[in-house]
């Protein structure tokens, strides 16, 4: 065996000898525009959201360890503590509705940017009723995955 | 050991149990008729739509500790019991964020998958079989001992064929059904877990009148310290030891294999992040009313309530259910009981099913096909296998837990198995995914490194140093914790960069782009072979592109 001269998992599921098969360049869908624009966008808004939760949480956590007396102190009847805790549920609840929503309006538009290009280069054009079909199928995909 | 049967069975629980089981080997069998493919039997046809995935990670997820054992904690020891809580909740923001779309998207059914994409496949397959089964072995041994003491305290019924019994049953799901009888068992235990939660949640806040302020009043005026059951600082030794075991939870989930293992039962990453969503809204419900349903226990319960709730406070619920039905030996109080326990017998099934058919996946699919036989093996061998698998890792842990029997600590195992998961698995697969340099040696140092490290420092710890029911305490004195994951996560990361740059590969940066790509894109993702789903028309036709470069 190779020692990681060839990607292994191309290999593995690949039975297609070397020549036979075309190729995909990787590295150039990598650095085409669409693909830095769709991992540029998405890593800013998963930075932003991990450092949000991961924050609040490390507060909460810091709190809970070193503020006792503060989480003890009754607001209303209640002690800090359980709303502190509470809002760590609703933080998480908003960065993962906010994170869905996002991916559903923008990234996956931008995604899609990146397939439809390769697919305009790599593909022949399947049948019209095929893709109807396809386009219809991916309507439902939509719908159940909400 | 006691070789009875049963000391004092008690019937109406036996058979709401009876019910349950019932049901469960109804879906197996309707599951059986739909499972013969690998893609079928690992990764349910990927015909589970997001909605039905949610559902079931939370199944997957919610153990009985979840259930009973973090509302006992509540019990116990009040709001420091929170931590772990929103800890654990936390957790599946780095799952979402940085796991669950790419997994979809570049792997097929083991998160080995992953790895071996742009590593050496065998020496990666192996390192991640090995991060994967210490997990996953040493979680179902904590969930099956937990089982035997729950079932044999609710039932009647003995440890050992208290064991027996969930075991055999787990293999049913997981030989006969596959992951699709498993996904329904974990839907039907989540849907039972949330509306028991509801409905004790519902009473518990009717006996005070609907006023949250009135619960905790009463609750800590039960607890001779009312202060720190308020404000915290009872349930852990040191401050140490709580940081440490809340960022445990926090990156021990995006580790678990059974949870990863999940996003492959669907047919796209969009149902793979919509399944998240829904886990993160029904987990983060059940939690808080956890929260509740723990404060409404020592509220109405008071301190006569901590010897009927046992260790770690695990019978608290149980007990606040026949209470809340109108008490012991009353109709409602044992109608109840019986049915808390069943959803609690509901969960340990429908988590222990996970985590086998999870553990099979890596001995047959990346140990036996693609290591073993390197992918020359047919695919009825490689189900064949896979069922082989489950049974020989069910039957381990059945030995396993009752050889050991209620001497394991639970919280100990549990505790290590995250404490693994955390710190091998989760730096292995994030560096995979985005770090362009990481080869096979640094994965290989990182993980080794990452389960020896929690091994050792777990050893050492107090609860297990040197020996059960020792006073001497551990030799790394108030160093020591008993989950150690702020010393391992470090040094898993660390085994991770230090492997990577002495080791001199050529290649693992040439297929980083292919699975940095794929990852973001879902191009060449695995397609739906299932009932329902059909990928996406981009995906599909890319799909089709990369089988000309990837035949199947």
């Amino acid at each position: 065996m190779s020692d990681g001269n060839a990607p292994d998992a191309a290999r593995a599921t690949s039975g297609a000898q070397d020549g036979h098969a075309p190729e995909v360049d990787w590295t150039r869908i990598e650095s085409s525009n669409e693909f830095r624009e769709l991992t540029a966008r998405r890593h800013r808004f998963i930075a932003v959201a991990a450092g949000i939760s991961f924050g609040a949480f490390l507060i909460y956590l810091a709190l809970a360890v070193y503020a006792t007396d503060f989480m003890g102190t009754l607001v209303g009847g209640v002690p800090v503590a359980w709303l502190l805790a509470m809002s760590q549920v609703f933080i998480t609840w908003g960065v993962t509705w906010t994170y869905l929503r996002m991916a559903d309006t923008e990234f996956d538009r931008l995604e899609r940017r990146v397939t439809d290009r390769v697919e305009a280069r790599f593909t022949r054009t399947d049948e019209p009723a095929a893709r109807t079909r396809a386009a219809a199928e991916h309507r439902t995909t939509e719908r159940s995955a909400r | 050991m006691t070789y009875v049967l049963a000391a004092e069975l008690k019937v109406l629980p036996l058979a709401v149990f009876g019910l349950v089981l019932a049901v469960t080997l109804g879906i197996t069998y309707w599951a059986s008729k739909r499972t013969s493919t690998a893609t079928e039997f690992w990764a349910a046809g990927r015909s589970v739509t997001g909605f039905q995935n949610g559902w079931a990670i939370a199944g997957d997820y919610m153990s009985a500790s979840s259930f009973l054992g973090f509302a006992g904690l509540v019990f116990l020891f009040g709001v420091d019991a929170f931590v772990s809580l929103m800890a654990a909740l936390v957790a599946f923001v780095p799952v979402l964020l940085f796991l669950a779309e790419r997994m979809r998207n570049s792997g097929k059914y083991t998160l080995a998958d992953v790895l071996s994409f742009r590593l050496r496949e065998r020496p990666a397959r192996l390192v991640a079989a090995i991060g994967t089964l210490a997990v996953v072995i040493v979680y179902l041994l904590a969930q099956m001992v937990g089982a035997g003491v729950l079932i044999q305290a609710l039932t009647g019924v003995s440890f050992t064929p208290a064991v027996i019994v969930v075991g055999a049953f787990m293999l049913a799901y997981v030989i006969f059904g596959g992951m699709l009888a498993t996904t329904w068992v974990q839907i039907i235990k989540a849907v039972l877990l949330m509306s028991a939660g509801v409905l004790l949640t519902v009473l518990v806040l009717a006996k005070v009148g609907f006023s949250p302020g009135e619960l905790f009043s009463q609750a800590s005026s039960k607890h001779d310290d009312a202060q720190g059951f308020l404000g915290g600082g009872l349930q852990f030794d040191t401050k140490l030891a709580m940081i440490s075991f809340g960022i445990a939870f926090v990156l021990g989930t995006a580790g678990l294999p059974h949870i990863l293992m999940r996003f492959f039962t669907v047919p796209d990453a969009r149902a793979a992040r919509g399944s998240v969503g829904w886990a993160v809204f029904l987990i983060g419900s059940f939690y808080l009313m956890v929260m509740i349903v723990g404060m409404g226990a020592r509220a109405i319960l008071g301190k006569a309530g901590e010897e009927a709730a046992g260790t770690g406070g695990n019978l608290a619920v149980p007990t606040l259910a026949e209470t809340l039905g109108g008490g012991a030996n009353s109709t409602g109080g044992e109608i109840f009981l019986a049915v808390i326990s069943a959803v609690a017998l509901a969960t340990i099934l429908a988590v222990v099913a996970g985590l086998v058919i999870s553990a099979s996946g890596a001995v047959a699919h990346d140990v036996w096909t693609n290591v073993v036989r390197k992918g020359r093996q047919s695919e009825r061998e490689e189900v064949w296998v896979a069922k082989v698998a489950a049974a020989g890792i069910g039957i381990l842990a059945i030995v396993l837990a009752i050889a050991g029997g209620a001497g394991f600590n639970v919280s100990v195992l549990v505790g290590m198995a995250f404490c693994v998961a955390a710190s091998a698995n989760f730096p292995a697969l994030l560096l995979a995914l985005f770090w362009e340099r990481f080869n096979t040696t640094g994965a290989i140092v990182g993980m080794v490194t990452g389960v020896v490290a929690s091994a050792v420092l777990i050893v050492l710890s107090a609860p297990v140093w040197p020996g059960p029911d020792s006073t001497t305490g551990s030799p790394l004195g108030s160093w020591a914790l008993d989950n150690p994951a702020i010393y391992t996560i470090p040094l898993g990361f660390l085994g991770c960069w230090l492997g990577t740059v002495m080791g001199h590969e050529r290649g693992a940066e040439r297929s980083y782009h292919e699975l940095y790509v794929r990852a973001e894109t879902g191009l060449g993702a695995e397609g739906a072979t299932g009932l329902t789903g059909r990928a996406p028309r981009a995906r599909r036709a890319a799909g089709a592109m990369a089988t000309q470069v990837l035949p199947k």
